[in-house]
């Protein structure tokens, strides 16, 4: 990563600017602020690039800030406002997670914004997957050359998550570094989760909203300077402190009124509110460096025990589907014309008689039933 | 054509000429489109669950929705895609898809599923007047 200045996260300056500010923001102790600098620095995954190349980062997200780009949220059709949190009541976001003492920010952004992207496109905000953030950077970022100390880039995790997918924690749980020396469960083939396409969002704030408010997520990197370590609460616009490096979050939410993003970080729950912040709009490069979004959400696993719910059939030979409890919609194997009606049969009894059930479900098509 | 029963009627006089077209085949024969695409919209299920605040917004614009519905009887004759289920609420009697067999016994097993459970159903009644896609929740 570049080495960017040294200085410290001073919480008396970062105050005194605040209160010169008019208190825009609110800062305090932090599961950030209590650690040596060189941890806070090995937090940030995302290695800024030359100088010039992040002073355009920064310029370009500060000029979308302007009146005219303003005004193209709703040129898309995307609401004034949306939080993954609270959507008619539900959330779909997944809890806040911590990623230690490692620079696995991107894995962890990626991470998030599949999560989120899988409950919401099937409207199941008690889905709540969890994947692995091992599985993402300690074998395809490690492929790719990345490491704790080196970080990664999203638009390599969003490559390995399309083309090979990412397991669920149980089978490889993380630890910082790997330092519980777990390893990836050799039947994860049977236990995955892939992006079916994503998008490259970076630079533009209208399509970043349309598709946040219709897929629930994006990753997006920015720039973290000194004051940022010590966010509680409010919207956050840097005021003091040098850059100490790059980060990447799961933005999941944006309120035009407020002029901000809602992002979901990786830093514990001790940070920020409740380990989310939120940032003001064309603040420290946030929608001009890596930006991404997953266009939905392949899964290849056994449910677990659940429930039918739903029952659907159309005019055409197999075409029956079912409603899953946490799934939504699947399709009913379609292999054969026997094996879709007496799944559908055996489905359809599960749904009658309230039976649980437990399902394999392959990118949206159930193709092993078990009804209890 | 064959002889056509309904369940609840005595079997229909047996028809010796062409029946007279529906209103869309008519439609079709003087250069007009079918509802057959939009038939094929039907594909894949779009209602949600009822109850759910998806649901019931696609139970309010539902047009050409037989919704929130019960099966209260089913019949049954030797013929092979002569399913019909009874509906309440004012609807009665509904003959089941004729889009083959295929898809009629799995639209049968649908039905059968309803008339046991007492579940609500969503019909959508083709152009034909037979049922063309069901839910059961």
């Amino acid at each position: 990563m570049a080495e960017p200045a040294m200085k410290p996260v001073d919480l008396d300056e970062v105050t005194a600017s605040l209160a010169s500010a008019g208190h825009p923001w609110v800062s305090g102790q932090t599961s950030m602020t209590i650690l040596t600098e060189q941890d806070r620095r090995l937090r940030l995954g995302v290695a800024l690039p030359p100088d010039v190349e992040t002073d355009r980062i920064i310029a370009a997200a500060s000029d979308l800030t302007s009146p005219t780009a303003a005004l193209s949220a709703s040129s898309v059709g995307a609401p004034a406002a949306f939080d993954a949190r609270n959507v008619g009541g539900a959330n779909y976001t997944t809890p806040v997670k911590d990623q230690g003492s490692c620079g696995s920010c991107v894995a962890f952004g990626t991470v998030a914004t599949m999560e989120t992207t899988a409950a919401f496109t099937r409207g199941a905000p008690n889905f709540d997957p969890d994947l692995s953030e091992a599985h993402l950077f300690y074998v395809h970022g490690k492929s790719d050359g990345a490491t704790c100390a080196t970080g990664w880039l999203p638009s390599r995790a969003f490559t390995f998550c399309q083309n090979v997918g990412v397991t669920f924690e149980d089978y490889f749980p993380y630890t910082p570094g790997n330092s519980g020396g777990a390893s990836l469960n050799a039947d994860w083939p049977n236990r995955l989760a892939r992006v079916t396409s994503y998008k490259n969002l970076t630079g533009n704030p209208a399509a970043i909203k349309e598709h946040i408010s219709t897929h629930g997520a994006v990753s997006a990197c920015f720039v973290v300077y000194q004051d940022f370590f010590s966010y509680r609460t409010g919207v956050y616009r840097h005021l003091t402190g040098a850059s100490a490096g790059g980060h990447c979050v799961s933005l999941v939410g944006y309120d035009d009124a407020l002029g901000c993003w809602i992002a979901k970080n990786s830093w514990s729950t001790g940070w920020g509110d409740g380990g989310h912040f939120k940032i003001g709009y064309g603040q420290c490069g946030i929608e001009t460096w890596e930006v991404h979004g997953a266009d939905a959400v392949s899964l290849r696993m056994w449910t677990g025990q659940t429930k039918v719910i739903g029952c659907y059939h159309a005019s055409s030979a197999r075409s029956g589907w079912v409603y899953v409890e946490n799934r939504g919609w699947l399709k009913v194997t379609a292999a054969n014309d026997s094996a879709h009606e007496l799944m559908l049969t055996d489905l359809v009894a599960s749904k009658v008689g309230n039976r649980p059930v437990n399902l394999f479900e392959n990118g949206g098509t159930v193709e092993i039933s078990h009804v209890y | 054509m064959a002889t056509k029963t309904r369940p609840s009627e005595a079997p229909a006089e047996t028809v010796n000429r062409p029946r007279d077209p529906t209103a869309e085949e008519l439609s079709i024969a003087q250069g007009g489109t079918s509802a057959a695409a939009a038939v094929s919209d039907l594909d894949r299920p779009t209602f949600e669950p009822p109850g759910s605040a998806a649901g019931a917004m696609a139970s309010a614009a539902a047009a050409g929705w037989l919704t929130n519905k019960h099966v209260l009887m089913l019949w049954q004759t030797t013929a092979p895609t002569d399913a019909w289920a009874y509906y309440d609420g004012g609807v009665g009697w509904k003959r089941s898809t004729q889009a083959g067999d295929v898809a009629a016994r799995g639209m049968g097993v649908l039905t059968a599923g309803a008339r046991a459970s007492g579940g609500i159903v969503n019909a959508y009644e083709g152009a034909g007047g037979a049922i063309d896609a069901i839910y059961l929740w």
